[in-house]
């Protein structure tokens, strides 16, 4: 209840600005239907629905009759304990990190520290393993993709970039 | 039609085409029988190797994919009670009690049986459906398609999860990130802040592998390591007899199952629920369901098979999905630069023939390779999850990357990913939002090329038949749950008053 209060009252400040900007978008080609409008009436709806939303979590809770589809949730959410909440930062953190730094020391290199540090997280029990699966996983990639594939991948800068020349 | 159906076996019988069909139906077992992967985990995880491949090839492996890991959740669904994929959840109720009375082969071999016959029946009336509603939709012009997308949009929104609020927020959601960019009719940049790689959009792969992939990666790593069991089982096919007594109930929920596939936004879960219960009102003695009954597991599982199959229907024939992994495979066309839809029958006739063919093969072969494989599937059931979480994130994150070579794209990623995390743990469907990106820019330049083509009158949508009608069944789908939900309310109000009374 209390997360869903937030996100609403989050959604009615995501819709208010957004409403506010397409009513500044220019209306150069004089048409009654302006680039603005079609975005503009879907922030009215999403405002009006969210503030409905929100009205709604301080209401006293009614007994609901479940869907089947709610059903088949329930069941597919059983023994369904989310036992390391911390885990989620970790994953989230080095999801980040990996991407802003992709770009200057290149796909090799931060992969392979990456997907070290990805399957620590997950909980595996030996570093010498996840040492061994970012290597393994990180080679598979560089064959699969730049080489047999010619997807073009990040290369880094400076010495990362000539680094990767080597491979790709 | 039949020389289509015969240049797409040619097509097919190609052996680079054959082996990617295989390939495609093995990773499908590989991925559904595994819980923590769905089949439109996969396919996502699958999108970059096909960026690469020729269409055929690239269609071949992605919807035999989609087709087979419906089946595979099953597996682990009857041995462990752990459904490998959603579409499974019916399965547990009759197939775990049959493992345990010591038939788990012969709820595997029930399960084997009914989703082949299921997968196929669905795929024939694909085959003979698809082609006439495309003839049908040739005659659409801008005002249909709106209507068809609203259409399309409101089911979802109101049937995926039960709360229409919540699903219409989701939907105004997704229509507003298919705003962002420059506008595709007059050129005015939209919501960019200046920046450029705003400019060019917001591109819906990354939006999508965020919402369904990272989310739940983001959900799974929080997770006690899941037990794999040892368990040695011979699966048995089911013995004529046995297919006697259950060929009904297939029947039956097949026919149910691809019809329900057919409804946009009621996937093949929802409809092995509502076959599973069917099957028991049908039956003679529906107090033994739940005990270990084969038709228990025939019922669903002929249903998620054929509803897999119903659901490419509208997105061959229309260009409209109507489920989260078609939305997918909607993305893969266009990323191939073809857009599904009505004209697809006669500018790609070769393809889409090959894909129905491909469909009806991979269907097929789960009586062939199923038997064998999940004999080898408990020593891939072995692979910890700390190994396959960190190369499913790897995955992801090359496969929105390589879309456009963007790392902007994979920041937008990791966002959608949070999102989808905090929306799903406050209950939100995420179905609708992606509809919401994919039918964006459909349902906004239709609706604005309508308005055009009848001088901003409003009413061009209400004059012409076909958009008057799809409009009114858009109206009933938003108001079929609020009726029902009245209804409900009224009943209990009733009981309570008689208790009280009593």
């Amino acid at each position: 209840m209390l997360l869903e209060r937030t996100i609403s009252i989050f959604m009615i400040a995501f819709s208010t600005f957004f409403l506010v900007m397409s009513f500044q978008i220019e209306n150069r080609s004089g048409d009654l239907i302006a680039p603005g409008s079609w975005p503009g009436a879907l922030m009215t709806i999403m405002l009006v629905l969210s503030i409905v939303l929100l009205i709604k979590t301080f209401r006293v809770k009614e007994t609901q009759v479940k869907t089947a589809n709610e059903q088949a949730e329930d069941l597919a959410n059983d023994e369904d304990e989310l036992v390391y909440p911390k885990r989620f930062f970790y994953l989230f953190g080095t999801l980040v990190v990996y991407t802003l730094f992709l770009e200057y020391i290149g796909f090799i290199i931060a992969t392979i520290l990456f997907i070290f540090a990805l399957s620590l997280i997950f909980g595996i029990g030996k570093w010498t393993r996840g040492l061994l699966t970012g290597f393994l996983a990180t080679a598979g990639a560089v064959i699969l993709f730049p080489i047999l594939l010619n997807t073009p991948f990040p290369r880094g800068v400076g010495i990362f970039s000539t680094f990767s020349l080597l491979f790709y | 039609m039949i020389e289509g159906l015969l240049g797409g076996l040619g097509n097919l019988i190609d052996p680079i085409n054959l082996l990617i069909l295989i390939a495609g139906i093995l990773l499908g077992f590989i991925g559904g029988g595994i819980p923590g992967i769905s089949g439109t985990m996969l396919v996502i995880i699958l999108l970059p190797v096909s960026y690469a491949m020729d269409p055929t090839a690239a269609f071949l492996l992605l919807t035999s994919i989609y087709a087979t890991s419906v089946f595979s959740g099953s597996i682990s669904a009857i041995l462990f009670r752990t459904p490998g994929t959603p579409e499974a959840v019916a399965t547990v109720f009759d197939g775990y009690p049959m493992a345990q009375k010591g038939e788990g082969g012969k709820a595997l071999g029930v399960s084997i049986f009914s989703s082949a016959t299921g997968g196929v029946i669905g795929t024939i009336i694909l085959i003979f459906l698809t082609p006439l509603l495309a003839t049908f939709a040739l005659s659409f012009s801008a005002p249909e398609y709106f209507a068809l997308a609203v259409m399309g949009l409101t089911v979802v929104a109101s049937l995926s999860a039960g709360n229409l609020v919540k699903g219409f927020i989701g939907v105004s959601f997704g229509l507003f990130i298919a705003t962002i960019g420059l506008d595709t009719m007059t050129g005015t940049p939209r919501f960019t802040f200046g920046s450029g790689q705003l400019m060019s959009g917001i591109d819906f792969i990354p939006v999508l592998i965020g919402l369904f992939a990272i989310s739940e990666v983001l959900r799974q790593v929080q997770k006690r390591p899941r037990k794999t069991g040892k368990q040695k089982v011979r699966t048995e096919l089911p013995s004529l007899n046995l297919m006697k007594r259950i060929s009904g109930v297939i029947g039956r929920s097949s026919l149910m199952g691809v019809f329900i596939g057919i409804l946009p936004g009621i996937g093949a879960t929802t409809a092995a629920m509502l076959s599973y219960s069917e099957a028991a009102r049908w039956s003679k003695k529906p107090e033994e369901f739940g005990t270990g009954v084969p038709e228990g597991v025939a019922a669903p599982e002929s249903a998620n098979n054929a509803a897999a199959m119903g659901a490419m229907v509208p997105l061959l024939s229309l260009g409209i999905p109507g489920s989260a992994t078609t939305a997918i495979l909607l993305g893969a066309f266009i990323l191939h630069g073809i857009q599904p839809g009505p004209l697809m029958f006669t500018t790609q006739a070769p393809l889409v023939y090959t894909i129905l063919i491909g469909l009806l093969v991979a269907n097929l072969f789960i009586l062939i390779i199923a038997k064998p494989f999940i004999s080898v599937f408990s020593q891939i059931l072995r692979v910890p999850y700390s190994i396959i979480g960190p190369l499913i994130v790897l995955f992801c994150i090359i496969g929105t990357f390589a879309v456009r070579n963007s790392i902007f794209d994979v920041g937008v990623m990791l966002l959608f990913g949070l999102v989808g995390y905090f929306l799903e743990n406050a209950k939100f469907p995420l179905a609708p939002i992606v509809l919401g990106v994919v039918l964006g820019p459909i349902a906004e330049d239709q609706f604005r090329r309508a308005m055009q083509m009848a001088n901003n009158d409003f009413t061009v949508f209400f004059t012409r038949p076909i958009s008057l009608v799809l409009l009114l069944l858009a109206l009933v789908s938003i108001l079929y749950p609020l009726i029902k939900g009245w209804i409900n309310k009224r009943r209990a109000k009733l009981r309570g008053e008689k208790n009280i009374a009593s």
